[in-house]
């Protein structure tokens, strides 16, 4: 009896122990055979029988768009292979720069606008100015302030595909309910926060607020900084800017939300910009500030509820932030100019309309026919209103600064002028 | 008397209340996890929230097993556990044998670090493991994560196994090598036999460490063909934050062997834990 | 233990007249096992302890050699005096309330009238069982603000009159981890104690009950100077372990909101992955592996003393 357990429990350890080798030896294979073969590839990589292997890191919202597009890439260029990866928002950037920093990463990346000057600076970056070139890449097609997001010392370190700006979401039902025009969105702050006290009554919340992570708070922040007439940075990025008037008026305002007036859920602290987006869906908060990606999965979890969007609220000129994404070649990548292939098909005007789930980065794709629901609209119209973040490496730190300030005022332990001031001592003491 | 046996009932039935309400605590919430599981989306975000499900479904389940990572990384997680036990296993037998039969210099302050080492935090590891990995072209690779965990799990492995060879009497062995057994085939033909729940111990300590472990995991790999289960529930939620009902499935799926193992082994799981980590 | 192997010194000294070549074969039989653990453990702490006398960069590969200036920095650092501050709340407040609960419960259990003592011991262990981020989700899911069965289940009971946030609370984010932190552990001290527990002679206390002891009396007389050597060993282990966890801050709130709960562990990997200084993660490691280890070396003590005996 014994003895039978044994030879089982033999059998199976080997089992275990054979598939395991013959998949992790075929999973390293993707990455690895790559250094091991390069030497061979690269010499020969005008002949086509060579296959040459690619691995393409996306965010994880790439995950049923990117496929479609990949096999297109392949189909055209069949000695090219393309592995792809997908990576959630939180600890993105973490994980793509502890990867270049040790040249253990992909090919080609799917960056944020403002990671590309600090990847670019750690030298993990390849420079594209020498294919783009090559390629005679018309650079005028891209809109100005994305392009400006990839340009690091003169050289350019990626290419934008998607660029975007917030604009505003609110729900007609809501509106109706509470006595509100449903035809007619706020225009103003002023008008936000009237429509965000009316619209607050049992269990459901004027306005989604954002409390939580990193990115999505301070981009929210930065947001209103800017709509209120202020600035992040001076203008040569050696001075912070937080603690001027249009500064503190606008996380006053944002905090206060919370804490005075109580439009915003009881959640606000563990909400995200998703997080935001699914009260909205759910009909339980009335308007929230996001990008027109969030139309389709609104629409798609709840085909039933009636929303509209407008354009960003507005306090004097119109200014907010340009959110950019582009894509980037690594500098250890063994195939440099397959990489450059395929970051540049993805950038291409038609395949980035597919890539980006919000708006191309090109000039020539505005008039493509997915731009021209009465939904996104508005959100075609911000985008001429779009700056770019400060393309400085210490960005992630003065976001986090932020992000750390403004929770500590949602929480009602410091004021908004108290965070605020912290917050640009400490900027001022990295820009230092 | 019969005062006596009044508080008798009082006490017993006190006890059994509040072993009943340690039961509550313990299991509610994987009772909890079950029940949002089997709910359909429109049930699980209800105010209130309901304890009754009222159109149990499995689309949760049919998600996460046909539309999510998690069966990869289950295979994943089963490959990297399954190396990382059979590795620890056989260190830390020879090297409890060792320790066990034999007497030599520097045995002491080597068995001493080893205890040593288990107290070891993963944070202050993970650092130099990176850049080591790095440097061997290991990150993204089952050999990395399997590395990393046996340097949590052989210490412990040794000290436990160490602890029960030594309540193995001797006379066998002797017996075995005036036959002309050697030192190994000691080890394996006579004292591995009746060490069994000490081997239990070990294994099954190794299998829910490494099946859970997290910090390595989220560090060391990059793809979905590495990843393991913990990475890939973790990332299930940040990517579908509403997704609740397919988030406890996706719990479920992962809990379901350990338990399974725990059930099964747990008799010599805790003789061995107990002797190993209490009696050192 | 040591006297024993004394008494019997195994087969290295067995055969003199072959030794002058032979390597003692205990080296061989630990050979592997030592390698191993030198390759990804000591190796690793070295070069942590190395790289804390080293100030990094982020955007350059040279470093340069600065003494203890980044200990220095670390004790004047805010953050790391808050993430001291948290580690000694989440760690006392795990520890206690573990080791309350377990002994108690191994107490009730240990009594010889209760039936189905193995079904409730099985069940009562699912919670260490379960994987952490398992753990994680679930509370994760009980605490929601809104849709959470806990803000629920307060709320009907009257005992609050709305809704708590518990993980994002400035106040109860810690709280909220460390009772998960409860929850996981307090099952394994449970297990602990009931098997010292087996070992406390009915005789004795029968023959204290005889002498008119009441059950308080018997515990504090003769089962607690019986399991106090495992308690010690207990509660230190809960204590390392609760200095070294990871999972349940990372995964519960990341240290937040606000650095309300970043604990030790998670102010190395923020220190060290997000704003990719090893130079001063590395000095905080040395600081976090010098408290973990002073406790070590308790535990070890302990259990080389009763080795000895």
């Amino acid at each position: 009896m014994f003895k039978m357990k044994k030879l089982i429990f033999i059998l199976i350890t080997m089992l275990f122990v054979s598939i395991s080798v013959g998949c992790s030896a075929d999973n390293t294979g993707g990455n690895d055979s790559s250094s091991d073969n390069n030497s061979e590839s690269d010499s020969n990589s005008s002949s086509t029988d060579e296959v040459i292997e690619l691995t393409l890191w996306n965010p994880s919202w790439k995950e049923s768009i990117a496929p479609g597009l990949i096999t297109e890439f392949e189909a055209q260029n069949p000695n090219i292979k393309v592995n792809m990866e997908f990576f959630p928002i939180d600890g993105m950037n973490n994980k793509y720069l502890l990867a270049l920093m040790n040249d253990s990463g992909p090919d080609v990346m799917s960056i944020a606008g403002d990671w590309t000057a600090p990847f670019a600076q750690t030298g993990g970056l390849q420079p594209l100015n020498e294919f783009i070139e090559k390629d005679n890449l018309d650079l005028d097609d891209f809109y100005p302030g994305a392009l400006q997001t990839a340009n690091v010392d003169g050289s350019y370190y990626a290419l934008p595909y998607r660029s975007e700006t917030h604009a505003l979401y609110y729900n007609k039902t809501l509106f109706e309910k509470n006595g509100l025009d449903p035809s007619k969105a706020p225009a103003t702050f002023d008008e936000l926060l009237e429509y965000s006290k009316k619209t607050t009554s049992d269990g459901t919340f004027g306005f989604g607020l954002v409390g939580h992570q990193v990115g999505n708070v301070s981009y929210q922040i930065m947001n209103f900084i800017l709509s209120f007439g202020g600035e992040i940075l001076n203008e040569d990025y050696t001075k912070s800017m937080l603690n001027e008037p249009e500064a503190i008026e606008a996380v006053k305002y944002y905090v206060d939300m919370h804490t005075e007036h109580g439009v915003a859920p009881e959640s606000v602290m563990e909400n995200d910009n998703t997080a935001s987006r699914n009260l909205f869906q759910t009909g339980n908060v009335a308007m929230f500030l996001s990008g027109n990606y969030d139309i389709a999965p609104i629409q798609e979890a709840n085909p039933d509820l009636d929303f509209g969007t407008a354009l960003y609220p507005e306090k004097g000129e119109r200014k907010l932030l340009l959110g950019v994404w582009s894509l980037a070649v690594t500098a250890f990548s063994e195939h440099p100019e397959a990489a450059w292939k395929l970051a540049n098909f993805l950038a291409e005007p038609d395949n980035s309309v597919e890539y980006s789930t919000t708006f191309s980065a090109r000039k020539s794709s505005a008039d493509h026919e997915k731009y021209q629901d009465p939904l996104v609209k508005p959100f075609v119209e911000m985008i001429e209103y779009g700056v770019p973040m400060p393309a400085i490496p210490e960005m992630a730190e003065i976001r986090q600064i932020i992000h750390d300030n403004v929770q500590l005022a949602m929480m009602g332990q410091i004021s908004a002028e108290e965070a605020m001031q912290t917050a640009s001592d400490e900027v001022d003491a990295i820009l230092e | 008397m019969k005062r006596k046996l009044r508080t008798n009932i009082l006490v017993q039935s006190t006890s059994y209340l509040f072993l009943l309400l340690l039961l509550f605590l313990a299991l509610f919430p994987a009772v909890w996890m079950f029940i949002t599981s089997i709910k359909p989306p429109e049930e699980v975000f209800t105010l209130p929230p309901k304890l009754t499900v009222d159109n149990p479904t499995l689309v949760n389940y049919g998600r996460v097993i046909f539309d999510s990572n998690i069966p990869r990384s289950f295979f994943n997680s089963l490959v990297v556990t399954v190396l990382t036990t059979f590795f620890t296993l056989l260190f830390a037998m020879l090297a409890g044998y060792g320790f066990s039969r034999f007497v030599f210099r520097g045995s002491n302050t080597i068995s001493t670090g080893l205890l040593f080492g288990q107290m070891m935090p993963g944070v202050v590891l993970i650092m130099p493991l990176y850049m080591m990995f790095g440097k061997l072209h290991l990150i993204d690779t089952y050999g990395a994560l399997i590395l990393a965990n046996m340097a949590i799990t052989i210490p412990l492995g040794v000290i436990m196994l160490r602890t029960f060879f030594d309540t193995v009497p001797r006379e066998l062995e002797e017996a075995a090598k005036i036959d002309g057994c050697s030192n190994l085939g000691a080890l394996f033909r006579i004292v591995l036999p009746i060490s069994k729940p000490g081997i239990v111990a070990v294994s099954v300590y190794t299998f829910l460490h490494t099946w859970e472990e997290f910090l390595f995991a989220l560090i060391l790999s990059n793809s979905s063909s590495v990843k393991t289960l913990p990475i890939a529930v973790n990332e299930f939620s940040s990517e579908f934050v509403i997704d609740w009902g397919g988030m406890m499935s996706a719990s479920v799926v992962i809990s379901v062997p350990v338990l399974l193992i725990f059930i099964l082994c747990h008799k010599s799981f805790v003789k061995g834990l107990s002797d190993g980590s209490i009696k050192g | 233990m040591l006297q024993k192997k004394m008494k019997n010194p195994g087969y290295s000294l067995e055969s003199p007249g072959k030794k002058t070549f032979k390597i003692n074969p205990g080296y061989l039989f630990v050979a592997p096992a030592v390698i191993a653990v030198a390759l990804v453990l000591l190796y690793p702490l070295l070069h942590t302890i190395f790289l804390s006398f080293f100030k990094s960069s982020l955007m350059s590969d040279a470093t340069e050699f600065v003494g203890f200036a980044q200990y220095i920095e670390l004790i004047k650092d805010k953050l790391f005096i808050n993430s001291l501050r948290a580690t000694f709340i989440w760690t006392v407040g795990s520890v206690v309330f573990q080791f309350l609960i377990g002994i108690f419960a191994a107490l009730v259990i240990n009594q010889s009238f209760i039936k189905f003592k193995m079904l409730f011991r099985i069940l009562i262990m699912v919670p260490w069982v379960l994987p952490s981020i398992i753990g994680v989700n679930i509370w994760k899911w009980a605490y929601h603000p809104d849709f959470g069965i806990i803000n629920h289940f307060l709320i009907s009971t009257g005992i609050i009159s709305e809704n708590i946030s518990w993980l994002s609370g400035a106040n109860t984010a810690i709280i909220s981890i460390t009772i998960v932190n409860v929850w996981k552990m307090f099952p394994f001290v449970m297990l602990m104690i009931e098997a010292a527990l087996q070992s406390v002679s009915n005789e004795l206390k029968e023959a204290a009950r005889m002498d008119g002891a009441n059950t308080v009396r018997i515990f504090f007389t003769v089962t607690l100077p019986h399991i106090s050597g495992t308690c010690y060993t207990v509660v230190l282990l809960l204590t390392i372990w609760t200095l070294n966890a990871f999972t349940f801050v990372y995964a519960l709130t990341e240290g937040g909101p606000a650095h309300a709960s970043e604990v030790m562990s998670m102010f190395i990997y923020k220190f060290a992955f997000q704003n990719y200084d090893f130079g001063m993660a590395s000095a905080a490691s040395v600081f976090l592996f010098l408290i973990t280890s002073t406790f070590a070396v308790f535990y070890i003590s302990i259990l080389m003393r009763r080795g000895e005996r």
